[in-house]
């Protein structure tokens, strides 16, 4: 037992000497009425019935926690970058892809870039295959397009010769034709006299005519047409060797688009 | 140190905190014997404190009803002793601070709120008006100690609590409430004395 310390015994002393004195200084007692409302009031506490606990705290924190952690959750999502691998393929991709949209024309140094693009070596693409897979879905061409690019070019006395005769014979078609439009006329080959419609899905469906407006298209294939119909004229007159060398300028200029069946024997068979 | 008056609790007798636990549970029988063990205690203590008698019942009552009110939520953390005279402190502060500030008891006869010393009435009459006086004159000398003071004293001497008791429920550590404590004692003691000597 631990020894009461020299203090708390001299403490002591004093308080059983006062307490003394206190005790008979009285012993007031709650009066009789307090102590039956007492007892009363105990009785009453345990015979009701027990009240229902205040548990609100509970689900009031749970619906707070909730709310907070729904909020956090929107905003996160709402500021979130998307991921790479979530894009849509092409998304961020050259335009050259998709083939919609008519958009003013290019600037020769976004052609350049889109061209280095299109030739972008196939180890490049292996390194990130997720994306590129369906980017290079998107870049495949089309049979058309195939055709376009592997067809051998004119030979250079052929061009120097129609550029002779056209610059002799025939006024030269509109040199001031856009040059993104008179580079790429990737349209279909018609087989017959090809129809306006035609004429702009063949524009649209070309990487450059995609680029230009509705309006420069209309320009340049007013400007084919009227060339054709010079052709045509030549060969209805009989000339149908000058009527060729036109028709090679031509498609020298327009490598696109769509002849007539009888403009397309005077061409050789690879340039139809 | 255990005052006199406090009751000593043998094997046989039920600890108060197993009666406050019996009475959460809902035998209302075992708060009948926890409140006649501390009835007294409680509303001399309230009473010293708050001087009024009219005043003290009504502490003394808002004292037993929380501590009911609190029945559920009883845990046997402490001493039921100094729970209780916790809550009657909580009471007492509650009360000053509603009301005015302590009012001194009076000693005046003639005064029917003054706080009435009953002292037992002895066989022999010059005796028993000695005792009288002297008690008187406690009470006096306690009702002009400094508040801290006499709160030290009233929970030493009317709840019984030890000094780390006695820290707890004032909210102070254990030198500072043996500090009060010994004030308090000394106060009494010259008070009780110097009349006796006077005399």
């Amino acid at each position: 037992m631990k020894p009461t310390p020299p203090e708390d015994r001299e403490l002591e002393e004093m308080s059983a000497e006062v307490s003394e004195h206190y005790r008979a200084a009285g012993q007031e007692e709650p009066p009789p009425r307090l102590d039956a409302a007492v007892r009363m009031a105990a009785r009453r506490e345990v015979a009701q019935p027990a009240r229902p606990r205040r548990n609100w705290q509970m689900p009031a924190s749970i619906a707070a926690v909730l709310v907070l952690g729904v909020s956090l959750l929107v905003i996160v999502r709402e500021n979130e970058p998307p991921l790479p691998s979530m894009e849509r393929p092409g998304a961020n991709e050259p335009r050259l892809a998709t083939p919609a949209p008519p958009q003013p024309a290019m600037k020769p140094q976004a052609r350049e870039r889109r061209d280095l693009q299109r030739e972008r070596p196939s180890r490049e693409r292996s390194a990130r295959p997720d994306r590129e897979a369906s980017v290079a879905d998107e870049l495949a061409p089309t049979p058309e397009s195939a055709r376009a690019n592997t067809a051998p070019p004119l030979p250079q006395q052929d061009a120097a010769q129609a550029k002779a005769s056209d610059s002799a014979a025939v006024p030269a078609p509109s040199p001031a034709a856009p040059a993104a439009v008179l580079e790429q006329k990737q349209a279909p080959m018609a087989d017959s006299r090809p129809s306006a419609k035609k004429k702009s899905e063949g524009f649209a469906a070309s990487g450059s005519a995609a680029q230009n407006s509705p309006r420069e298209e209309q320009e340049v294939s007013a400007q084919a047409d009227e060339w054709l119909r010079r052709i045509d004229a030549l060969l209805l007159k009989g000339e149908e060797a000058q009527a060729r060398t036109q028709l090679l300028d031509f498609r020298k200029q327009y490598p696109r688009y769509p002849l007539s069946p009888r403009l397309q024997a005077l061409l050789p068979q690879d340039q139809r | 140190m255990v005052p006199a008056r406090l009751t000593l609790v043998t094997a046989d007798t039920v600890s108060d905190e197993k009666l406050m636990l019996r009475y959460r549970d809902g035998d209302t029988q075992a708060f009948e014997e926890l409140y006649g063990r501390h009835r007294g205690g409680v509303f001399r203590y309230v009473l010293r404190q708050v001087g009024l008698r009219s005043a003290a019942e009504e502490v003394f009552q808002e004292v037993w009803i929380k501590l009911i009110s609190a029945r559920a939520r009883y845990r046997v953390e402490a001493r039921f002793a100094t729970f209780l005279y916790h809550v009657a402190r909580n009471c007492v502060v509650d009360h000053f601070r509603r009301k005015a500030p302590l009012q001194l008891i009076s000693l005046d006869d003639d005064a029917d709120e003054a706080v009435q010393v009953a002292g037992p009435e002895r066989q022999q009459p010059e005796r028993a008006v000695a005792l009288r006086q002297q008690a008187a004159r406690l009470l006096n000398a306690l009702a002009l100690l400094p508040p801290e003071q006499r709160e030290a004293f009233l929970l030493h001497e009317e709840g019984g609590l030890t000094l780390d008791e006695i820290a707890s429920v004032t909210g102070t550590g254990r030198e500072t409430a043996k500090s009060r404590l010994r004030y308090a004692l000394e106060k009494l003691r010259e008070g009780v004395q110097d009349e006796t000597d006077a005399a």
